[in-house]
């Protein structure tokens, strides 16, 4: 008796976490938000839009505006074409 | 619901229920981390769905159901210890006790969801649960199996020290 009711106490733990992780990972993935997510704001807490990627602060993408990645490659590619010759002497 | 008067149906709906509170109360207590958030949520709400279903079945069921609950009393506990006759009063304390304790440490997760200021009473409340849980197991094995087991012990003992009065007597 007190072992069949542990074995069904089991049983419904293994039933309900299955549930759960379940609903865990649709919650996580975005299947179970009501709306769409507000875009971020600047203080770090950027919200997650349906694809689950981060949305950008305010909808708007500062990367490709301020330039200064771009600007840091272009850089770097400079760079490189002069250490290339040097390592081609060098060889 | 004519189904349901059924004493057998009654008691199966009661182990059913016993079994979804101890399996959802074990998941909710096993993933009360951060990481495992929304199991330990949906596990919570699991919690508080079944005490809600066992009050409502408890204050539906006609007198004399097994799914009435059980109303713990000081005068029939007394009764009780004098006479030493008919079901241990300890069951209906301790049923009212998980009711209470399991009760609060689900709703007070619930209301923790919405308000942070409820998460430390909700933890202190969900750790007294479990030791009321543990206080309920401890008690029902003692009841069905330790007496036994202690009965068999005993009996076990006694013969052991006859054994060698027997065998004085055979001679």
């Amino acid at each position: 008796m007190l072992g069949k009711m542990m074995v069904h106490g089991l049983v419904a733990a293994i039933l309900v976490g299955g549930a759960a992780a379940v609903y865990a990972q649709a919650k996580d993935s975005g299947h179970l938000s009501a709306a769409p997510a507000k875009a971020g704001t600047d203080d770090g807490t950027a919200a997650r839009s349906d694809n689950g990627y981060l949305s950008p602060p305010n909808g708007v993408r500062t990367d490709r505006d301020s330039r200064k990645h771009a600007a840091g490659t272009e850089r770097h590619a400079e760079g490189r074409e002069g250490q290339g010759k040097r390592h081609d002497h060098d060889d | 619901m004519g189904v349901f008067t059924s004493a057998k149906i009654q008691h199966a709906l009661l182990k059913g229920w016993h079994a979804w509170l101890a399996g959802s109360f074990l998941v909710a207590y096993v993933t009360a981390d951060e990481n495992t958030y929304a199991m330990h949520q949906f596990a919570g709400y699991a919690v508080l769905a079944a005490i809600v279903a066992r009050l409502a079945g408890g204050l539906l069921a006609p007198a004399g159901s097994p799914l009435r609950l059980a109303r713990p009393g000081l005068k029939e506990a007394l009764a009780w210890l004098t006479s030493r006759r008919g079901r241990h009063p300890l069951f209906a304390w301790f049923a009212a006790a998980l009711l209470l304790a399991v009760g609060l440490a689900a709703l007070s997760g619930a209301v923790a969801d919405s308000a942070a200021w409820m998460e430390h009473p909700h933890e202190a409340i969900s750790e007294a649960s479990l030791w009321v849980i543990l206080g309920h197991i401890a008690f029902v094995i003692w009841m069905y199996a330790g007496r036994k087991a202690l009965g068999r012990a005993a009996s076990w003992f006694a013969g052991m020290r006859l054994s060698p009065l027997a065998k004085d007597n055979a001679r």
